[in-house]
């Protein structure tokens, strides 16, 4: 099930992202309309910025387009997806460079914290929370950042997870915990 | 399935709390106030609200039409090659 296209409330749908074009193939469409608030998502949160994100959006359906016929299926369709956004967001050399350098700068922090493994998040207040949740992820280690926006997606298995970001799934595993642990401790509860 | 793993794995996390817990996004205790399970559900509520720009489709949509790999698909499959 995807958590994409619904909010929190359960009885909210957010609406699916209008088809791409008329007269395109309808697997296209299915695809675009299927995953295209997933891979926004991911690009964002990796990339930091929206104007970003949106280039890395386009230019993957525009992959998957041209593509589309030569995808065998040896794997889930998001994760193929997902494979081609992680490739265009390395791409973008200069932000992907840049956050890079900051998070960095964190790894020497990350022993650091000696408070217990994270329970409930409590949100005291809700405004601005991308904002707080895109403050929160730079500060998490690169690795940790993909696999905890990959974890959220309840699509994706652990096996897929590690097949995206090339490891192990027992690695997969460890880096989720560890992520878990510090997205945790570093989240501003209010704004 | 695929995901027995990852929900055994979530629910070891979330040490008491049931797999439907796990999986809730939210919990409203008072306005302005959440309460997450995990920062997964965090995330999925972040990603719950954060649509698509419409841009996007509409630049999609003008390089899909003007895209001459798709061109040339059609002209493949009219000459059946």
């Amino acid at each position: 099930m995807s958590f994409l296209g619904r909010n929190s409330n359960a009885n909210t749908l957010t609406p699916a992202p209008a088809p791409p074009a008329s007269g395109v193939d309808a697997s296209f469409q299915a695809i675009y309309t299927a995953h295209a608030s997933a891979i926004y998502y991911l690009a964002l949160r990796l990339l930091g910025q929206p104007s970003l994100a949106e280039d890395v959006t386009h230019d993957v359906f525009l992959k998957v387009f041209r593509s589309l016929d030569s995808f065998r299926g040896e794997s889930a369709v998001r994760t193929w997806l997902y494979q081609i956004t992680l490739n265009h967001c390395r791409n973008h050399r200069a932000a992907w460079n840049q956050r890079t350098m900051v998070t960095n700068a964190d790894e020497i922090l990350d022993g650091g914290f000696s408070s217990p493994e994270s329970g409930p998040i409590r949100v005291l207040e809700t405004k601005e929370l991308g904002e707080r949740i895109r403050t929160t992820l730079d500060q998490l280690l690169p690795d940790q950042r993909l696999v905890l926006l990959l974890a959220a997606d309840e699509q994706l298995s652990y096996d897929e997870i590690a097949l995206i970001t090339e490891q192990s799934p027992d690695s997969v595993r460890g880096k989720l915990h560890r992520a878990r642990k510090a997205f945790a401790q570093r989240f501003p509860k209010t704004a | 399935m695929k995901q027995n793993s990852r929900l055994n794995h979530d629910e070891a996390h979330l040490q008491g709390q049931s797999e439907t817990t796990a999986h809730s996004h939210q919990q409203s205790s008072s306005q302005g106030a959440a309460e997450f399970a995990s920062p997964e559900a965090l995330l999925r509520h972040d990603a719950a609200a954060t649509p698509v720009p419409p841009q996007v489709g509409d630049r999609l949509r003008a390089s899909l039409a003007a895209d001459p790999v798709k061109t040339a698909a059609w002209w493949r499959r009219l000459l059946g090659r």
